[in-house]
């Protein structure tokens, strides 16, 4: 287990006292710092000792510098964030500065040889001040950017666990602005935007499939996960691609010290991570792998049903870094994951993702840090038909490569600057139909579709004094769809159908078929309206050349993505977004209000009864409109003792609109209209209390408006249906609003460090049986009324209790 | 073992993949309602029905229950300039002898009495493929009862035949009604009479046919329908088959109308949405008119089909012995629904 803080009696003493004191405040704000005692070092020198981390993802950072002035004595942090800095005992001002951190100073009083250990916390653009944190720090407040969330593992620990394990996007529901369509739901969706709009990544990543087992767990390893970061309102400049958010998950490193492991046992899946040193202290492993053992048990039942049911699913990650030189790192993570999903002979359907990143990263001087990545993988959804004489697989596959090299460089003390560029190849085969044994099925494939999305970016981030900060950047891509394909041409105005379609043309391998250049600005502003509060403001543009297109309730698994082509615009979004944060009691305590509106142009959408499956001509199927989203979201985090209360609260609507033009008819007639994911009201409030040192209760109550449908409002005959339900236009209804309570109560660990540790964890989910609606559906059958249907995923409280294990 | 892993595995199959499905109560509050237009015009010579009907408010009173639209002028056009006027002959329905000519274009137009006019797309009528002999089937289906235990039922399973043709090969859509002979038993009868009842089999059941997913000119034991096969089948059954050549338009109608009453609730759903037919209101596009004004060519066959003639042994529900179950209509069959002591004049 990597030991970050190494500290004396003296020093915990000191740390004790330096907390109870409150004084918690940010180095930035020139604490003073006493190291060693006087009658202890009779020596006339004194050395500081210690390591550097980043708060953020827990890695050292090499390269930082320590300097003690007024005198020339100094330290670079090494690879692993070592350091050690000699000089007279004395008082001093201790200052630090690393490439992309604001400098920042403290008293130091250097009293005799000490060890302190410094975790910084990482800048939502790498560009951002230094903050030494301890433990609480006002990061919030002087980020830059506005609508960064940052979930540390200890916070997402905190909340109640489902089936026994923290889970990265059940806790990221917890974040304002943040929902999904329930259990059985792929993703997530930020401030009302689409599962798709969301740009994932895991150590770099790509990630576009982020859930097990229909949405109830993540494909993120718990034990492994270091941090996460969600941008939702301000994007810095190297992300881009999508509309809504970017997700960071960071992996920690294994331990460069010793050998470890670290896991879990519970009713439905388990988990293991192993770590340790390649070489000591330069280069490190940690590999990871969880399974579910649900098949097992199916199989012994005496249910039809179950014993030709299958759920299984695993995943398997790994980690490598290595400090190559006192300024070079390379790292390598790579994971895949696969889920095989059959309820008798009904469905089955199975996905799989693989993928792997490799970093290098060099620092020039100490000022320019760059950085090379490739990134390659797959991510393939088998969909099965498994009754009949049709049986058959249906197979859609996304591979992707990317590259990307850029750097940060610290201009002066209060100028950074972030350039890059980054390339992205996808290959689309968006769809294969083979059939299965005796099947009468015909065999059929779509061409495989090519886009090349290059960017070049550029971050500038201003200090003007402690209270103005200003980030302003832009991010410039090229889109290139690519043959070979071919391409219809449609009658110039009129609907774009089949029956329509009057010429085509053929594009040879690697032959341009479309392209299209889009700017995307950056600007953010942070204005400190005292030592603990700040306005900031934002504004980006996005661009998205690659879409899911679904016209399911939800996204599934098995829904296809789309390229950006000669019929399919780029989807483009305009975020702004102004926020007020304030921090009380020593920091402890936070609380924000963040007021948003986002407009999207050429926003995709279908038609009613789009058949996107196996469709050589899907632009029939689709309608293109413009959108908007508008909210307001409300922070709280209060503590009491050993009780801390969170909550948040959003108001949010998402609208689109889709007009009558001389190629497509309009929905609802043209009028604004909710999308699927516009759910005005979302509540969160998480409670935790640390009963003992050892166990602690927590507890998530979860609101939000039911999300809109589609119902009938009448019902007509034709031919021998003798009652069809007549649709409303689309979204004017809802399903029943949801809510669910989740408690989770752990204990431990226990056992001695450095040998055994053992915990348990006990957990409700969905306390008081709550029967949230997935979905609503309605049957007409003859002679009776129509009747709405609820499918609740999730019909009943679920239990567990999970053990966790350490050595 | 096996009941603790049975335990488990219901608990987390519960979890991960049963849904739950039950009633809920939406607040839809809508009382709006539309026109609703279902004609049929084919090739045969016979009494051509449209009715014209408002659509049902739902959740208020019987949701079937249509109102007649009375008092509409409606006749139908063809390309040779012939107009066939429709008269009124129940409300809200309108008729007329006729036969429609393959080739030809036709469409409706209704006259409302609030003046509201309703115009149909104009179709081609296409001719119909001949039907050849059913396939017919005996297979057992296996269904999970609530107690978890399988049941397996005897099913019969038609499959449709036809030559389709290399050329002008139209859309497909089948429908089928039927007919079977009741014979009266029950202890110590002695006048006991046969009925003939008439068995609605495709409510709702939309069989239609793309022949671009054929290969070849012969279409082979599609499949069409399945009914249980049970005492109907212990004498004679008469299958009366249509098989109906229609338009590209009208195979998608019929298709979005399959999607309408067959969701079931599933993940792979998709949204539902306003099924839009050939109808419109000049005056007013926006105006939605529902249902569908059809111009088919139809091949009609009858088939008789009875247990017998399919090897298998199928017991009467009516009984003479004793200690059979009696049944009420085992003695009145005249009381069954869509019965008839009128022997048909086909039936052998």
């Amino acid at each position: 287990m990597v030991r970050l803080i190494f500290f004396n009696m003296k020093q915990q003493f000191f740390t004790l006292g330096f907390l109870l004191l409150g004084l918690l405040k940010t180095f930035a704000q020139t604490e003073t710092i006493v190291v060693g005692e006087a009658n202890k070092s009779p020596s006339k020198q004194a050395t500081l000792s210690g390591r550097v981390f980043d708060a953020a993802n827990g890695e050292p950072i090499a390269g930082a510098v320590l300097q003690l002035k007024p005198s020339d004595n100094h330290a670079v942090t090494e690879a692993d964030g070592r350091f050690k800095v000699t000089a007279a005992v004395g008082d001093y001002t201790l200052e630090i500065s690393y490439l992309g951190y604001e400098n920042s100073t403290a008293n130091l009083q250097l009293r005799g040889n000490g060890e302190r250990d410094f975790r910084l916390a990482e800048s939502a653009i790498a560009l951002e001040q230094v903050t030494v944190t301890e433990t609480r720090n006002n990061d919030n407040v002087r980020e830059v950017l506005a609508g960064v969330e940052q979930l540390s593992i200890e916070r997402m620990q905190r909340q109640a666990k489902f089936l026994g394990e923290t889970d990265v996007l059940r806790s990221l529901q917890s974040v304002s602005g943040v929902t999904s369509v329930g259990e059985g739901a792929s993703g997530f969706n930020v401030r009302g935007g689409n599962t798709d709009e969301n740009l994932i990544l895991m150590d770099g990543n790509l990630v576009f499939n982020p859930v097990h087992a229909l949405g109830f767990f993540s494909l993120f390893h718990p034990d492994m996960v270091q941090g996460v970061t969600l941008f939702k309102g301000g994007v810095p400049a190297k992300y881009g691609g999508r509309l809504s958010s970017v997700l960071d998950v960071k992996l920690r490193e294994g331990d460069d010290q010793r050998l470890s492991a670290k896991g879990g046992v519970g009713i439905a899946t388990s988990r293991l991570v192993l770590e340790g040193p390649i070489v000591k202290d330069k280069a490190s492993f940690i590999v990871g792998a969880r399974a579910s053992y649900v098949d097992w048990m199916l199989k012994r039942t005496n249910n039809v049903d179950l014993r030709k049911s299958q759920a299984f699913f695993y995943d398997l990650t790994a980690k490598v870094d290595a400090r190559l030189t006192k300024t070079t790192k390379f790292g390598f993570t790579a994971f895949n994951t696969h889920d095989d999903f059959q309820f008798a002979d009904e469905v089955k359907f199975e996905y799989a993702t693989s993928s792997a990143n490799a970093y290098l990263k060099q620092l020039i001087g100490q000022k320019i840090n760059l950085t090379a990545q490739v990134n390659a993988g797959e991510y393939q959804s088998d969909l099965y038909d498994v009754n009949g004489n049709d049986q058959s697989q249906f197979t859609n596959r996304i591979r992707f490569l990317r590259g990307n090299f850029g750097g940060v460089a610290q201009l002066t003390k209060a100028y950074n600057m972030e350039a890059g560029v980054e390339q992205t190849r996808y290959r689309v085969s968006p769809g294969k139909l083979a059939p299965l044994s005796d099947s009468n099925v015909k065999p059929d494939q779509l061409a495989d579709q090519e886009g090349f999305e290059t960017s070049f970016y550029l971050n500038n981030q201003v200090a003007f004094g402690e209270k103005i900060e200003v980030m302003l950047g832009g991010r410039y891509t090229i889109f290139q769809n690519r043959g070979p394909e071919q391409v219809y041409l449609y009658e110039p105005g009129k609907p774009k159908r089949e029956q329509t379609i009057v010429d085509s043309l053929s594009f040879a391998e690697g032959e341009e078929i479309a392209s299209y250049t889009g700017f995307e600005p950056r600007f953010s502003l942070r204005v400190s309206t005292g030592e603990n509060s700040s306005i900031k403001a934002g504004y980006n543009r996005s661009y998205q050349y690659f879409s899911q297109v679904s016209n399911t309730a939800s996204a599934t698994p098995i829904d296809i993505w789309q390229l950006s082509n000669y019929h399919v615009k780029p989807q483009r979004a305009d975020n702004f977004s102004v926020g007020y944060h304030h921090n009380f009691n020593e920091n402890i305590d936070q609380t924000y209000l963040t007021v948003f509106y986002r407009k999207i142009e050429n926003l995709i959408d279908y038609k009613d009864f789009a058949k996107l499956l196996l469709n050589r001509h899907i632009e029939t199927e689709l309608v293109t409109g413009k959108g908007k989203a508008y909210g307001v979201e409300f922070y709280l985090k209060k503590s009491l003792r050993q009780h801390q209360f969170e909550l948040n609260y959003t108001y949010s609507r998402t609208l689109r609109q889709v007009v009558r033009s001389e190629v497509q008819a309009p929905i609802n007639r043209g009028d604004w209209y909710p999308s699927n994911y516009d759910k005005p009201h979302s509540f969160n409030l998480n409670y935790f209390w640390q009963i003992k040192p050892k166990s602690s209760l927590s507890a998530n109550f979860t609101y939000s408006t039911g999300r809109p449908t589609t119902a009938p409002v009448s019902s007509f005959s034709s031919g021998n249906v003798l009652t069809a339900p007549v649709y409303s236009e689309r979204n004017q209804f809802r399903i029943p609003d949801y809510h669910r309570l989740d408690v989770a109560y752990s204990v431990g660990p226990w056992g001695k460090k450095e040998r055994w540790r053992n915990s348990l964890t006990f957990s409700i989910y969905n306390l008081y049986f709550r029967k949230n609606a997935f979905s609503v559906f309605f049957r007409q059958n003859p002679f009776q009324s129509v009747t709405a249907y609820r499918v609740a995923v999730l019909g009943s409280m679920f239990p567990a209790v999970t053990y966790d294990f350490e050595f | 073992m096996k009941k603790i892993a049975t335990l488990f595995a219901l608990l987390l199959m519960s979890l991960l993949l049963v849904r739950c499905i039950d009633e809920v109560k939406l607040d839809i509050d809508s009382n709006r309602t539309w026109v609703n237009v279902d004609g049929l015009v084919t090739d045969s010579l016979q009494v051509q029905t449209i009715k014209i009907k408002r659509s049902a408010v739902i959740g208020v009173g019987n949701d079937n229950i249509l109102t007649p639209v009375e008092g509409c002028t409606v006749k139908v056009l063809d390309d040779g300039g012939q107009s066939f006027d429709f008269t009124e002959t129940e409300p809200g329905v309108y008729t007329h002898e006729m036969q429609g000519v393959p080739g030809r274009t036709y469409y409706m137009e209704a006259k409302l009495p609030d003046g509201k006019t309703i115009l149909s797309r104009p179709s081609v009528l296409m001719k119909a493929p001949p039907l050849l002999p059913i396939t017919a089937e005996v297979t057992q289906k296996t269904t999970i009862g609530t107690n978890g235990r399988a049941i397996t039922t005897n099913q019969l399973s038609l499959g449709m035949n036809t030559e389709i043709g290399a050329s002008e090969r139209p859309y497909l859509r089948w429908r089928a009604t039927g007919e079977y002979e009741f014979k009266e038993a029950y202890p110590m009868a002695l006048n006991t009479k046969t009925c003939y009842i008439k068995n609605n089999l495709d409510f709702n059941n939309i069989k239609i046919f793309d022949p671009s997913e054929l290969e070849g000119t012969s279409l082979k034991d599609e499949p069409f329908l399945n009914t249980a096969f049970d005492y109907r089948f212990a004498d004679q059954y008469c299958f009366h088959l249509f098989q109906y050549a229609m338009s590209e338009d009208e195979y998608q109608y019929w298709e979005q109308m399959r999607d309408i009453v067959t969701i079931d609730g599933s993940l792979f759903d998709p949204p539902p949405g306003t099924v839009q037919g050939n109808l419109y209101d000049p005056n007013d596009p926006d105006e939605l008119i529902l249902g569908y004004f059809s111009v088919a060519g139809v091949a009609y066959s009858r088939e008789f089909v009875n247990a017998n003639s399919l090897g298998f042994f199928v017991e009467p529900r009516c009984s003479s012995l004793p200690f059979r179950p009696q049944y009420p209509d085992c003695r009145a069959c005249e009381t069954i629904l869509f019965s008839s002591l009128e022997k048909p004049l086909y039936w052998p």
